[in-house]
């Protein structure tokens, strides 16, 4: 325990630390930064994200026939809405726009009603304008869904999917696009700065002690060889707690997004851009999203005490590492964190990636340690 | 007792020690040899940080890699080249390796304050060691070879860097902590291990080529060093003919010490050897070389 708070403090020391605020910093301000103060902003997906607000608050976890003629009504309203603005301007009378249907046919390119169209949707921004296209257009997705669900599926089995989904109606749920492009997007982000924290923080672990020829007082000394261990040990644990560390903040701020009601909500609707393989709730995939991340920075974190244990100075442990760590950063953000249990990649492809990946960083792991006990310490 | 039996040992192709048997029971050795003999590869062996190609090392009967953690909890070990952690204090480092030494915590500060007083560096005990001259860094070396009280203690080139007056100052300190002990230290300054070394052990291609007290080793060149004044006009001439120990200038003439296997001449003086003699003498071929 003592040996490992020691290695802990090694890990955690003043100038590490003051080092990794400033590229968690760096990195929230180049990649995180967008996605959660866009998300309020942002038309027309904030204006989705309120539409859909409504909705859950209407008709719960999922729209069924019932609600979506209320739903249609909703639209009717809306209609109503965005009449009663235009008619309420003069300069629409003038130039013969009397309500919405003819606002969507006016002839822009007559330059005029077209600096009318961007007045109203662009500089005043009106919410009902926004809305009502999409709408619309979800309307025609509710009318349409097995047939929209049906065009996803590109072979047997996601048909398969697909038909599974349409049996438990779990396409009507009240869960959209724009929440969880979002997260996907601020999670890529995420993962990314927590994957190059770790390889920050795990680099030196091995290196440091190497380097200064301080493993001769190591392994010469009662803990011996076990040191590397330890020093594997405290590496996860330093993971661990950075990784934590880095979840709860931005946890903290995603709040913000406000999206916690739909936690509960089925991610395979149709108005939603995943299919996936497993019936998930949003809590559920951000759950798996962050597990994910985890076993990727622990991997990360493996590998990286490899690279560490087997340089001798920092510029050739850097120069395996970049392009390791880009590698495993760019393919895990493309494949294993961006859209997880999608169908369109096979079944258990995530499934195997993992463990691929966690069976690989272990077995490199454990042939590095069996190597070490008996090798001639000759640096 | 700490013995080497038939030991060899090799980086790839390239062999350095072959068939080496010592014995140590407590006392001082002084490992000498020149550069590149392979003192610090038997030292490595010793602390168990390299491995043998062949032979054992054991330690009252059992080999040293098989008591593992029972034969490094009674070794203390100052490497050629001691590493440190810059931004930490004195006190903080020999902190640390105590929890590797695994020495119960408050026995550890009562060692550490301990330690420090005796190698003198008590009142800077907490500041950052990047501060600290080659010296100090040097005794910081010293005391965490000592922390665990150990039956065996190994220092490999202790007194590299430092200068003349702590030498002396770490002459006397090894003095004083090698009772009850195997101390080995390893050195190619003679005059390090003259006065404190009860054995000395050199080692010529690859081998053991003499373990002895100093004395012994000495006889072997009794009746062969001689010092005589001579011209300095003769200087070369003379050194062709004899090996040349030291020389030193005396008035207008030059006093040399030097080998011959006779008296050749009255006005030699026959001198009695002392280890450098021997040392410049055994290893005159590398020297010659090196210089
Ligand atoms: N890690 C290594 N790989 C290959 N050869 C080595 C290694 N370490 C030492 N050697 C070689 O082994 C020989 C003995 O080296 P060693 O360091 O044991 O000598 P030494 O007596 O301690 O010398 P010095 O007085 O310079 O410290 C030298 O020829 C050296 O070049
Ligand atoms: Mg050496």
């Amino acid at each position: 325990m003592r040996i490992l708070a020691h290695e802990l403090k090694k890990i955690f020391n003043i100038k590490t630390i003051i080092l990794l605020i400033l590229i968690n910093i760096i990195m929230y301000f180049l990649f995180t930064e967008y996605d959660i103060n866009s998300f309020t902003i942002n038309r027309p997906s904030y204006d989705i994200y309120k539409m859909f607000v409504e909705m859950e608050e209407a008709y719960g976890e999922f729209m069924d026939e019932e609600e979506f003629q209320d739903f249609i009504i909703k639209y009717e309203e809306a209609i109503k809405e965005a009449d009663a603005y235009i008619q309420s301007r003069e300069d629409f009378k003038r130039a013969g726009v009397n309500n919405y249907e003819d606002f969507i046919n006016m002839d822009r390119e007559n330059e005029d009603l077209n600096q009318l169209y961007y007045d109203v949707v662009f500089d005043k921004g009106i919410d009902v304008f926004w809305q009502l296209p999409w709408r619309k257009e979800y309307i025609k997705y509710y009318e349409n869904r097995e047939e929209l669900m049906l065009a996803q599926a590109a072979n047997e089995k996601q048909e398969l999917r697909v038909k599974e989904i349409l049996d438990k109606g779990l396409e009507t749920s009240v869960f959209n696009h724009a929440v969880f492009f979002n997260y996907n997007s601020l999670m890529k982000s995420v993962s990314t700065s927590i994957l190059v924290s770790v390889m920050f923080i795990i680099t030196p672990i091995y290196l440091r002690d190497n380097k200064d020829k301080i493993n001769y007082l190591q392994y010469t000394s009662k803990i011996g060889r076990r040191i590397f261990k330890k020093k594997l040990l405290a590496g996860l644990l330093a993971t661990f707690i950075l990784v934590t560390i880095q979840f709860i903040c931005f946890f903290s701020i995603y709040s913000t997004n406000n999206t916690s009601m739909f936690f509960n909500k089925n991610i395979n609707s149709i108005y939603n851009t995943i299919i996936s393989w497993y019936d998930l709730t949003f809590i559920h995939y951000i759950t798996i999203s962050v597990i994910g991340t985890y076993i990727l920075a622990l991997a990360i974190t493996l590998i990286s005490m490899l690279v560490s244990s087997l340089g001798q100075s920092y510029i050739a442990v850097i120069g395996i590492q970049l392009p390791i760590g880009f590698f495993i950063i760019i393919t895990a953000s493309r494949y294993l964190i961006n859209y997880m249990t999608s169908i369109s990649y096979p079944k258990y492809f995530l499934e195997l990636a993992y463990v691929v990946l966690i069976l690989i960083s272990l077995i490199l792991m454990i042939t590095r340690w069996k190597k070490e006990k008996q090798a001639d310490i000759l640096y | 007792m700490l013995i080497v039996t038939n030991v060899s040992k090799s980086y790839g192709k390239l062999s350095v020690l072959e068939n080496i048997d010592i014995e140590f029971s407590n006392g001082v050795y002084g490992l000498l040899a020149p550069n590149g003999a392979g003192k610090t590869t038997l030292i490595k062996m010793l602390t168990t940080l390299l491995f043998p190609n062949e032979g054992e090392i054991l330690y009252n009967g059992t080999n040293i890699f098989h008591m593992g953690d029972g034969y490094r909890d009674i070794l203390g070990y100052l490497p050629q080249e001691f590493g440190y952690y810059k931004n930490y204090s004195a006190r903080q480092f020999l902190n640390y390796l105590a929890a590797l030494k695994g020495l119960e915590r408050n026995l550890a500060k009562v060692r550490i304050n301990e330690l420090l007083e005796l190698v003198g560096l008590a009142n800077v005990a907490d500041k950052k060691m990047k501060k600290y001259s080659g010296g100090m860094v040097q005794r910081v070396g010293i005391a965490q070879a000592m922390l665990n009280d150990p039956k065996i203690l190994i220092l490999d080139e202790p007194t590299a860097g430092l200068d003349p007056k702590e030498r002396v100052r770490f002459r006397n300190l090894l003095a004083e902590l090698s009772r009850d002990k195997i101390v080995i230290l390893s050195t190619h300054i003679v005059s390090d291990i003259e006065s404190i070394a009860n054995e000395i052990i050199m080692i010529k291609d690859k081998k053991v080529l003499y373990k002895d007290s100093i004395n012994s080793i000495c006889k072997t060149l009794e009746g062969m060093v001689y010092e005589t004044s001579i011209d300095y006009a003769q200087a070369n001439r003379f050194r062709n003919h004899y090996f040349s120990l030291s020389e030193k200038q005396e008035g207008d003439k030059m006093k040399i010490r030097f080998i011959s296997e006779n008296k050749l001449d009255d006005s030699w003086e026959s001198v009695s050897p002392n280890i450098e003699d021997v040392f410049l003498y055994v290893y005159k071929d590398e020297v010659i070389k090196e210089g």
